[in-house]
């Protein structure tokens, strides 16, 4: 589904993607982890192409992103959802008229059909009735799944999470992290999640792959990723501050 | 109340502002005339300093075109006109560039032709054509101006100024006292001869007669020698007769004391080149020297006809003291003459609220430190209004009529008289040939003076009040501005301001030392 | 180790860079009027935004600034006698000048900065990622109709300015130091052509978009948070301002 091959970046000085190569299986749950400011980030943003690498391809069913401007390029993002960290909701907005903003943009429903579906979205996040709501008034948590709400608006094909946990408490983080697992089982679509939450990654990837200065050092499903004796997997499956990984 | 929708009231705003906008430019007067159907003239001047492309043109103050384009043509300026289409004009028909409002804004005015000339067609050109009074050509004039003054201050050097021209006049005075001390001492010593002569006569026909009453026989003879006696008395007394009138015809001994042919000479060249200064002289300051000048020559003439006044100088106790007073008199007043001082002074009043100027030229005879004649001639264009009432009556109705009329461009006299009591100086007479007084307030030297005129005093109207300060910050320059007839109402007064030069006889010399005089 | 060059070189880089990325964005926004989809209703936002709500500090700012320049004027007329020019002084400064540059900077410091610190906000959140995750061009959903505001806004603020800034040159002048009213309109209506208010419109639209546009560059390209939105926010007042009063030296020089 997703195939990024040869992935360079460098901001400056600092080499962030590093002849990367990666491939996501349609229909799945990927969650790429890695260390906090490790150039997760940016590797999503490739994939929609919100930034473009110095070198290297992004293909998205077989069509490469990277290369994409303006009208292809708003059609093949209408496939994607995505999940911000911060989850980037339009503070000018009403949560109803965020969920309704992509159905507004790129689909001829009416207003009764539109307001069905913000519904509908809102009820499968469990935040029915907020419609009306400012962002303002919600918490993180609530925004995180509004801002899911408006990934899931047009039915995407795939969905992009950036750290949809960080930043909440473990009950909060817990409940997005079922959340995630129930939509991607139900839509069948496909998930990638950055994160650096091994407790949750575990919960909800079908692959996981470990991002390391600018490479992936190891993919694998969630047992092998456990079990792997690659030193730094381990060190950070084990959440050790000692290791290959200097973090001090 | 429902809010306002976005759309209404962005909607309502634009209006607003466009219904402003539609306000102000049709309140705003764009270019003054129909560009449809304009037709093209052109104009050539001598220059066409300051004017500018589209600025108006305009007939009799109205707007009938603009300037289009100025360009240079063999050495002149050439103007073309655009011109609205319906305004018609002759082949006489003369352009003037002119000046507006106090920024000094050029424009062109036409004045029209006689309608009967045959009309100018588009593409023609304006024949007459006149170009600005531009500020170098006024200085020009200024120049020219300083110029004659210059030359009629140079005659005056050449008659008092100078050491020779001073000794001159010194010799002159010295003369004449010599002649009138001369003339006294003469007329002293020849009344006391004349007396002794008299009273010899007396005693010889007192001897005779005795001579006679003593012997009556010897009478025949002495008849007979009388008759001798008689003879010699008569050449005796043609004698006396022939020597009176000698003296009566300037010659012999005492003619020459009298009139000694040098002297005479001497008068005679005096009044010469006095007539020659006085001749040289031309002007107002001509007329009262002329006049100071005619006096000395009455005077002189009298001394130098003689004849009778000698005559009677001899004979007359009184005449000869009232020659010796009158010529004490003159000596008096030609020492007055040294202490003199004349000024010749030019100004110019601008005057903002007409839109024109006063020019001012006079002549100030400052006899004594604290009194002066101010005489002069201003060339008033702003005139005076006079207001006229005209009641009619015909047929049983009574008409009024009010007729206003503008006296322009008159030359007005000054006529004043000036007495000084320290910083305060009244003057009165002749103001803008109107009777009038004034009050002079001189600070710092005399170099600022605040005066207050008052003349023009009509009974129906305000009289006519002028104040104004004048300062010389440096010598025979002036500059001044008040403002004029300020209690006359709003459309009589005017601000103005304006500059002057003056000079006097002392700043003659200094200001043409570098010349040499030519001796008198 | 930073040469001198390296220190004389980045600064001029950054203005380089500065003057490519605002041609882009003014570029690709200009681009953008031309294709749908046409959003009205931003434009409509943005008007209402950018104009109808400046109207009442750019009202006071005109208000007193016509007056203060009767006030001044006149007492330097006065001394030759030239208060009837007092008008035509003032209403030509203002229609020309004042009125155009004071409403821009005005908006500059109400509306440009607003549009920076809004932009900028939706930058550092990722707003404005998502509007591109969304498929929706945010050069053509953000800086499009604010910058179609300002030159809308800017000149219809203007004309208000004028009327306004002339009638309170007209209330002091004429209401408080008796200047002849007669006189005074008299000189205001033949000095001051349509041409000069007509120009000064022009200028104002220029300003407009100089002053939208530097919010929406500084806003679009806000770096490092809140603290960031914060500097873009001055410093697209001050990069504004300063573009404003050069180019219409520049304007000014061009068109009269």
């Amino acid at each position: 589904m997703i195939e990024l091959s040869d992935l360079c970046k460098s901001f400056g000085p600092y080499r962030v993607l590093d002849h990367l190569d990666l491939s996501i299986s349609r229909g799945q749950t990927t969650v790429i982890i890695g260390r906090s400011g490790g150039g997760k980030s940016v590797l999503l943003k490739h994939i929609i192409g919100l930034m473009k690498p110095d070198s290297g391809k992004v293909l998205v069913s077989g069509r490469d992103v990277a290369r994409m401007t303006g009208a292809a390029l708003a059609e093949i993002r209408k496939k994607f959802g995505m999940l911000f960290q911060e989850a980037a909701l339009f503070d000018s907005m009403t949560v109803g008229e965020n969920v309704a903003f992509p159905l507004r943009e790129h689909t001829r429903l009416s207003e009764r059909e539109i307001a069905r579906v913000v519904e509908e979205k809102l009820a499968s996040v469990g935040l029915s009735g907020a419609e009306t709501k400012m962002p303002s008034e919600l918490s993180g948590g609530m925004k995180k799944r509004a801002g899911l709400a408006r990934a899931l608006a047009l039915d995407p094909e795939i969905i992009l999470f950036d750290e949809p946990t960080t930043g909440l408490d473990p009950l909060m983080a817990d409940a997005i992290d079922t959340l995630i697992a129930k939509t991607q089982e139900a839509t069948g679509a496909t998930y990638v999640v950055i994160s650096h939450d091994m407790e949750g990654a575990f919960k909800i990837a079908h692959q996981i792959a470990m991002l390391y200065e600018g490479k992936i050092i190891a993919k694998g499903t969630p047992g092998e990723i456990r079990n792997s004796d690659h030193p730094v997997v381990r060190q950070f499956v084990e959440g050790r501050a000692e290791g290959p990984i200097t973090v001090v | 109340m429902k809010r306002l929708s976005l759309e209404a009231k962005v909607g309502f705003f634009i209006l607003v502002a466009i219904a402003l906008l539609g306000y102000m430019a049709t309140r705003v007067q764009g270019p003054g005339f129909a560009r449809k159907g304009a037709y093209t003239l052109t104009a050539y001047f001598d220059s066409a300093t300051g004017l500018a492309k589209n600025v108006p043109v305009e007939i009799a103050g109205v707007q009938v075109g603009i300037v289009r384009d100025i360009s240079l043509d063999n050495g002149r300026a050439r103007v073309t006109l655009e011109i609205s289409e319906g305004v018609r004009l002759t082949k006489n028909s003369e352009a003037l560039i002119r000046t507006k409002g106090i920024l000094g804004d050029k424009y062109v005015e036409i004045m029209p032709g006689l309608p009967g000339a045959p009309p100018l067609s588009p593409g023609d050109r304006i024949v007459q054509s006149t170009s600005p009074t531009d500020v170098d050509e006024l200085m020009a004039e200024l120049g020219r101006i300083a110029g004659d003054v210059r030359k009629v201050t140079r005659s005056l050097a050449e008659a008092l100024g100078g050491e020779d021209g001073a000794r001159n006049l010194a010799d002159i005075l010295q003369n004449l006292r010599d002649v009138s001390m001369a003339l006294n001492e003469t007329v002293q010593a020849n009344q006391k001869q004349a007396g002794q002569a008299i009273e010899n006569i007396a005693a010889f026909s007192a001897t005779l007669r005795e001579l006679g009453e003593e012997n009556r026989q010897d009478l025949r003879k002495l008849v007979a020698a009388a008759s001798d006696a008689s003879r010699s008395l008569e050449i005796t007394l043609a004698q006396l007769s022939e020597i009176s009138q000698k003296v009566n015809q300037g010659e012999g001994a005492l003619g020459q004391l009298v009139n000694d042919p040098a002297t005479a000479r001497r008068i005679t060249e005096t009044l010469a080149s006095l007539e020659s200064l006085s001749a040289k002289l031309e002007g107002e300051t001509v007329e009262s020297l002329n006049s100071t000048l005619a006096s000395w020559k009455d005077i002189s003439n009298r001394i130098n006809r003689g004849e009778g006044t000698l005559g009677r100088l001899i004979h007359d106790d009184e005449t000869i003291n009232q020659v010796n007073s009158a010529l004490a008199n003159v000596n008096e007043y030609l020492g007055k003459i040294e202490s003199f001082r004349t000024y010749i002074s030019y100004s110019g009043e601008y005057l903002f609220d007409k839109d024109d100027a006063r020019n001012y030229i006079s002549l100030r005879i400052q006899p004594k430190e604290d009194k002066y004649y101010l005489l002069g001639v201003v060339d008033d264009p702003p005139g005076k209004e006079t207001v006229t009432h005209i009641t009619t009556v015909t047929n049983g109705v009574t008409t009024n009529q009010t007729v206003t009329e503008l006296e322009e461009d008159q030359i007005k006299i000054t006529a004043q008289i000036a007495k000084r009591y320290g910083p305060v100086a009244l003057r009165g007479g002749v103001f803008l040939s109107t009777g009038g007084v004034a009050v002079d307030y001189f600070l710092f030297d005399d170099q600022v003076t605040f005066s207050l005129e008052a003349f023009d005093f009509d009974p129906e109207e305000a009289p006519h009040l002028k104040f104004r300060a004048d300062w010389s910050p440096i010598r025979h320059l002036h500059l001044l501005g008040g403002v004029d007839d300020f209690v006359g109402g709003d459309d009589r007064r005017s601000y103005f301001v304006g500059a002057g030069i003056s000079f006097y006889d002392e700043d003659i010399k200094t200001l043409i030392s570098g010349a040499p005089l030519p001796s008198p | 180790m930073t040469t001198f060059f390296e220190m004389l070189g980045r600064p001029t880089l950054a203005l380089l860079e500065g003057f490519g990325r605002i041609t882009v964005l003014f570029l690709s926004a200009v681009s953008w009027l031309f294709r749908p989809p046409f959003r009205l209703r931003l434009l409509f936002k943005q008007m209402e935004f950018v104009g109808v709500r400046s109207f009442w500090v750019v009202a006071v700012t005109g208000a007193f600034t016509g007056m203060v320049l009767s006030l001044q004027t006149y007492y330097g007329f006065r001394t030759f006698s030239a208060e009837s020019l007092v008008g035509a002084t003032m209403a030509l400064a203002i229609t020309r000048e004042l009125g155009p540059v004071i409403t821009a900077l005005v908006v500059a410091g109400r509306a440009g900065s607003a549009i920076a610190a809004e932009i900028g906000t939706m930058r550092v959140s990722e707003q404005i990622d998502a509007l591109s995750a969304m498929a929706v061009d945010p050069v053509q959903y953000l800086v499009t109709p604010r910058i179609l505001a300002g030159v809308i806004m800017v000149p219809m603020l203007v004309v208000m300015a004028d009327f306004v800034g002339i009638a309170g040159g007209t209330f002091v002048g004429v209401g408080l130091l008796d200047i002849n009213a007669g006189l005074f309109m008299d000189k205001m209506t033949t000095i001051v052509e349509l041409d000069d208010i007509f120009n000064g419109l022009i200028k104002s639209a220029v300003f407009g978009l100089i002053l939208t546009l530097v919010g929406c560059y500084k806003g679009f390209y806000t770096t490092g948070g809140a603290e960031g939105v914060g500097r873009a926010t001055t410093e697209s007042v001050v990069v504004s301002s300063l573009c404003i009063l050069v180019s219409d030296y520049f304007l000014t020089a061009a068109m009269f």
